[in-house]
């Protein structure tokens, strides 16, 4: 899919016109383990893209997930509410985390899944 | 389905889950040989800051653990008595490849083996001994059963420290620790290593459901037996299949047990919410140059 982008702490991001939908990649949730929580942010919440959107607990740590886009989120993953292990089970799927309407979208900060991928192999790349 | 309660994790135990740039080339060749480091098999979110100061942790005499402790991720199973020699000049060529000044090799438990893995043991540290004559070498070990022939075999080897973790209270021991770990037998390894001239280590875990008392006895009974290096870190549930968190100790509250621990007579002690028995090991040995254990 080519209007999916990856950042640096290892979000990922699938944008279709001014919409975007939100999660955290496979290689961050094996990084991180398994998990217990997704703190889930409120519809409505305004994002700034690389600041904190929300947290989420594994069982060893606590890490936040930065918004790869700036906006407004119009929709949380419920799911994650009772069954947080879809993180870990689906994480670029079914464990999505929310939906956003963008406001600014700066795509030389992101970075395509073949980049994203040679650079979690290399990051001096 | 309800949604799940849990006891929301503090502030200090926040990690960034970036890539850490500073270790690749280093990862990329441990990869290449088939090294591997505690390290990073346990994800352990102190790594780049032990490796940044030439320390690092060595698993040996596999991935099985005959034992099965209730706060413990390594597997457990029953190994067959299999050993890889091969570990034995991969630690060292670990050693040299990471540049390290001071290196803690530990194992699973091998209640499989006749001596319980401490040959293997002695072999490794030898080894790191003859290629590395300056790197000192703290060797993390199981209880071995408490076993005086078998704990001279380590012995034998003099490895600059000797750490056997006493991992909880007395009380809690069991059900924490696997039947044939004990409290008691902790502490006899550390006074049987004592009393053959080692520098003896310990480590022990908060947050498991202990009581104050509990935990000052416990330091109390360290002492009783000449333990040189406590180290005091939070309890953290690998998986939601093991024992649970009790509670979230504060660095204010690990600042204090670690001067309790100071005014009980330790020698070095470390105390901190991601502490962990290897965790910044050569600390002691700054330590010992003179640099102060504030």
């Amino acid at each position: 899919m080519n209007n999916k982008f990856f950042t640096k702490n290892g979000e990922w991001v699938v944008i279709e016109g001014k919409s975007a939908i939100c999660g955290l990649s496979r290689w961050s949730v094996d990084e991180l383990g398994e998990i217990t929580f997704v703190a889930l942010p409120p519809v409505g919440n305004l994002l700034k893209a690389g600041e904190p959107a929300l947290t989420v607990e594994a069982v060893k740590a606590a890490t936040d997930c930065y918004a790869p886009v700036s906006g407004t989120i119009t929709e949380v993953n419920d799911l994650l509410k009772t069954e947080p292990s879809w993180l870990n089970k689906d994480p670029e799927g079914q464990g999505w985390i929310f939906k956003a309407e963008v406001s600014e979208l700066i795509v030389d900060d992101l970075m395509t899944e073949k980049d994203f991928q040679s650079w979690i192999q290399d990051p001096h790349e | 389905m309800n949604e799940i309660s849990h006891i929301p994790k503090p502030e200090w135990l926040k990690i960034t889950h970036s890539r850490g740039q500073e270790h690749h080339d280093l990862r990329k060749e441990l990869r290449s040989r088939g090294l591997h480091t505690v390290c990073e098999e346990a994800s352990c979110p102190n790594l780049n800051e032990c490796w940044g100061l030439k320390t690092a942790t060595i698993m040996i005499l596999g991935e099985v653990c005959t034992r099965g402790c209730r706060f413990c991720h390594v597997n457990t199973g029953n190994p067959l008595g299999r050993i890889n020699p091969l570990e034995i000049r991969h630690s060292s060529e670990l050693v040299g490849l990471m540049g390290l000044r001071y290196v803690v090799i530990t194992s699973v438990d091998r209640d499989d083996l006749p001596d319980h893995g401490a040959g293997h043991f002695a072999q490794v540290i030898r080894r790191i001994h003859e290629d590395h004559p300056d790197t000192k070498v703290e060797a993390l070990v199981p209880d071995f059963g408490a076993d005086p022939q078998r704990m001279d075999i380590l012995v034998d080897s003099r490895p600059f420290v000797v750490a056997q973790n006493v991992e909880t209270v007395e009380r809690l021991t069991h059900p924490v620790r696997d039947i044939r770990a004990g409290y008691r037998q902790t502490l006899d390894c550390l006074a049987y290593y004592k009393s053959r001239g080692l520098r003896t280590k310990t480590s022990l875990m908060l947050g498991l459901g202990e009581t104050e008392e509990e935990i000052e006895k416990t330091l109390r009974d360290l002492r009783d037996c000449g333990t040189d290096i406590l180290t005091l870190g939070q309890y953290l549930q690998p998986t939601s299949r093991h024992w649970p968190v009790s509670k979230y100790y504060s660095p204010m509250e690990f600042a204090a047990w670690k001067k309790r621990a100071k005014e009980l007579g330790f020698t070095f002690a470390a105390s901190g919410p991601l502490v962990r028995s290897s965790y910044r090991a050569s600390d002691y040995l700054d330590y010992l140059e003179g640099k102060d254990n504030e």
